[in-house]
């Protein structure tokens, strides 16, 4: 019966491939998701503006921290891609001081995970100990990534409420990891992008 | 492949120590084809599954026993974008779909020609199974499980070999009742395999 139950534990161990494959390259997770109100009607409109640098989401702002901000190629890239894909889709570019009809904010954030495993089953094989004090130390297997966010917000500022909240009326986050060449990932960031655009037609103001 | 050849191994090694007479024990290679909801939600025929039976004979021609099994679903979907229903919100990505199942049947079986060397048969299984559903993209996956009433009538054919052990092919329809959580999920498994003790 022993013998039985541990060929059945282990058949069942041996099938422990239960999420098989799955993602094999960085860009397989590369995410792209939008949001908007589905009431507001952009075609109403068509001018937006740009600040000039991306603010990174970071330290303690209310604590005193300065700032940080996304290098300048890299929130060039991201900016100039806004900015073409707004006036693929017909809006003009204005400073912030001309009353734009919308103000775009881009922003970002990164994070650093660290994974590690440690195997508890080592402590079945016995070392032998030396009385001055040294010891093998058990093994721990670990390793970490990076991934980051570029947020996008389109805010209406003639909108602004009685309590003082602009509405968003479009927004977009951009979820990948930051792992590879800086070229590699400015890459798959303009294309993601270029991406959360495509999957939003209704921000066209052409007249057809 | 290999886990699966290692696995048989073992499940011989441990039923030759036994003497079955009234009692078999079958393992097999299942491949799984989703039908319904399940196709609908990855079209994909699985080539990752096991099934494992025992049977106790009443008489020669009828068993009665319990049979298992793990069957896993994958599919990869190509770059792509989902919408929510009233397409405010938009997620494009590459999307991973898995599905498990694991059934706990008990089951009758009939056969038509014990003493034959090709032994027809059918059976009916009665019990639940554990289905769980799980939709990845990036580094993000939502999961939804479930227990569900099963049923599974089966037809298959047994191939007597040496003394003791037996070939075994079976198609069987795995039928699992909509819950809460879960819609019914339903698949055809084709088992191939070797059953000890007849």
């Amino acid at each position: 019966m022993k013998s039985k139950s541990f060929a059945i534990l282990l058949t069942f161990f041996m099938l422990s491939g239960c999420y098989p494959q799955g993602p094999e390259y960085i860009e397989d997770l590369d995410l792209v998701i939008t949001n908007h109100d589905v009431a507001f009607d952009f075609k109403k409109y068509k001018t937006f503006s740009l600040p000039d640098r991306i603010v990174k989401i970071t330290g303690n702002l209310i604590e005193g921290d300065d700032p940080e901000f996304v290098n300048d190629a890299t929130a060039g890239l991201i900016l100039g891609r806004i900015r073409e894909n707004m006036k693929s889709y017909g809006w003009n570019e204005v400073a912030a001081a001309q009353d734009p009809d919308m103000i775009i904010l881009p922003s970002a954030m990164q994070s650093t995970t660290l994974v590690y495993y440690y195997d508890y089953w080592y402590w079945d094989w016995y070392y032998p100990y030396y009385w001055w004090g040294w010891y093998y130390p058990y093994p721990i297997y670990g390793g970490s990534y990076t991934s980051g966010s570029v947020f996008m917000q389109m805010t209406y500022p003639d909108g602004i409420t009685a309590a003082d909240n602009i509405p968003v009326v479009w927004s977009s986050i951009l979820n990948g990891l930051l792992e590879g060449s800086t070229s590699e990932v400015n890459n798959r960031i303009s294309k993601s992008v270029d991406q959360a655009f495509a999957q939003s037609p209704y921000l066209s103001v052409k007249s057809n | 492949m290999r886990p699966l050849i290692i696995l048989i191994a073992f499940v011989l090694v441990l039923t030759a120590r036994q003497a079955f007479s009234q009692s078999t024990f079958t393992a097999q290679y299942a491949i799984n084809f989703p039908l319904g909801n399940t196709a609908d939600y990855i079209g994909a025929t699985s080539f990752r599954g096991i099934s494992l039976d025992y049977r106790y004979n009443l008489q020669p021609n009828i068993a009665i026993g319990v049979g298992t099994g793990w069957y896993t679903f994958y599919e990869q979907k190509d770059y792509g974008t989902y919408n929510n229903d009233d397409g405010s919100l938009a997620i494009s990505g590459l999307q991973y779909r898995y599905i498990n199942s694991a059934p706990i049947l008990f089951v009758g079986d009939y056969y038509f020609s014990p003493e034959e060397k090709f032994s027809p048969f059918v059976g009916l299984g009665i019990g639940i199974t554990y289905n769980e559903v799980r939709t990845q993209m990036s580094q993000y996956y939502v999961n939804t499980d479930s227990w569900q009433f099963s049923l599974a009538p089966e037809v298959g054919v047994m191939v007597a070999g040496t003394t003791g052990v037996s070939g075994f092919l079976s198609a069987r329809y795995n039928s699992n009742f909509k819950t809460s959580e879960l819609d019914a999920q339903s698949y055809l498994t084709l088992n191939v395999g070797v059953m000890f003790g007849r």
